[in-house]
């Protein structure tokens, strides 16, 4: 999962609490930013001051006296998607970020949308493939359990043919959100890998992992069908069974060979006629 | 006074007259109250550390949201007197009357106590 420390301004310009206003504005206008964390005496964080603040004030006043305090900050480790609603949520456009008590970073809603935007299928709204495949590395590289599960719509090019591409994207918008929905507890991510395949990487073992997924296309079916889009899925699970610490610099080669043994664990749940096919 | 001689050889005596006016600081140089507007060009952030500094313990910054003002600073020793609501309601209710956002204003509070005692002869 990407971490605000992936994408966060470090160092960060900061303003002094016994500044004058008239210092921050010219501050933020030599380095064309809206903000800046306010740091009092002790270096801490204690507040922060905006060109919105900076405009209302008289120039002649401290930063104390025009900075906003009780600043809405976030820890390095926090993930970029918890950044994201906590700024929406506030209603805020940056979050200085903390390691400990000490500012280390800034992030700011567009550093996290341009971020975001890079690793997101404009279709489905889920991650990229690439963007998974990353986020496999890492879960290998933490040392957990990896499963993939990748997933195939039936016959889709024939659907396409069919009904046109334009309905062929809506069906691929409903089997989107459908994951969306079923993946918000954390355990499970989902991508759009190509075309009409998805991906999930879990850290769940093969079996708990191959449960869901029959429950995930038992839903797919169902939920087309009442949309009057039916499509049929099949997916294959790959993973999930490690005894030993893998070697780190295998990492990339691992997850290619999980990913290619899910796939072609799918292509014989098409052959089989089975929702889902465990890989051997 | 002194004379400013220019380096012009066609001098033409120019002169200039200074004046000094030496008064005693006031310590405090706040006086009893303050009343600081919102877009005033000292806040109360900076009031509480120069009160802090020149007459430490002595005033209490209070945060308002009353027409104009941000803060109103007073001095402790007048809550002796007369409760702080009070005497807070009767300043933001003259003052709101004459200041304006960008407005610092001090007040000298005069407070007289008049005191009858029947006493038994």
């Amino acid at each position: 999962m990407l971490k605000v420390f992936d994408v966060m301004s470090s160092p960060v310009i900061t303003a002094d609490v016994l500044d004058s206003v008239s210092k921050a504005a010219l501050i933020m206008e030599k380095n064309k930013i809206g903000g800046l964390p306010v740091l009092d005496e002790r270096k801490q964080l204690c507040g922060i001051i905006t060109s919105r603040d900076v405009r209302r004030v008289h120039h002649n006043r401290i930063v104390a006296d025009a900075m906003s305090k009780n600043v809405v900050h976030v820890n390095k480790y926090t993930t970029l998607w918890d950044a994201k609603s906590i700024l929406e949520e506030k209603k805020l456009e940056r979050l200085p970020v903390l390691e400990g008590c000490k500012l280390v970073g800034i992030i700011t809603r567009t550093d996290i949308l341009v971020k975001i935007g890079r690793h997101t299928d404009p279709l489905t709204g889920l991650m990229t493939g690439s963007y998974i495949r990353y986020l496999a590395e890492n879960i290998l590289k933490a040392g957990n359990e990896l499963t993939v599960i990748f997933f195939d719509l039936n016959g889709f090019g024939l659907i396409n043919k069919k009904h046109g591409h334009v309905y062929g994207d809506r069906c691929l918008k409903i089997v989107g959100q459908i994951f969306t929905e079923n993946t918000s507890g954390g355990l499970y991510f989902p991508g759009r890998y190509a075309g009409d395949e998805f991906i999930v990487v879990t850290t769940e073992k093969k079996d708990d992992a191959g449960l869901w997924a029959n429950e995930i296309i038992k839903k797919i079916v169902n939920i087309t069908k009442k949309k009057g889009m039916p499509v049929n899925i099949a997916a294959g699970v790959a993973g999930g069974r490690r005894k030993n610490a893998r070697m780190e610099i295998h990492l990339s080669a691992t997850v290619d060979d999980l990913i290619n043994s899910a796939s072609l664990a799918s292509t014989l749940s098409k052959q089989y006629c089975v929702p889902v096919t465990f890989s051997n | 006074m002194f004379n400013l001689k220019s380096g012009n050889s066609n001098d033409t005596g120019r002169k200039a007259q200074i004046s000094i006016i030496l008064s005693e600081f006031e310590i405090p140089p706040i006086q009893d109250v303050l009343l600081i507007g919102k877009k005033a060009p000292v806040g109360p952030e900076a009031v509480q550390r120069m009160i802090d500094v020149l007459s430490p313990e002595q005033y209490e910054i209070i945060k308002v949201n009353e027409g104009p003002f941000e803060a109103v600073v007073i001095r402790n020793s007048l809550s002796l007197l007369i409760t702080r609501d009070k005497l807070l309601n009767i300043i933001l209710d003259e003052g709101c009357k004459i200041a304006s956002e960008t407005a610092v204003l001090k007040a000298q509070v005069n407070i007289v106590l008049n005191i009858n005692v029947e006493v038994d002869l």
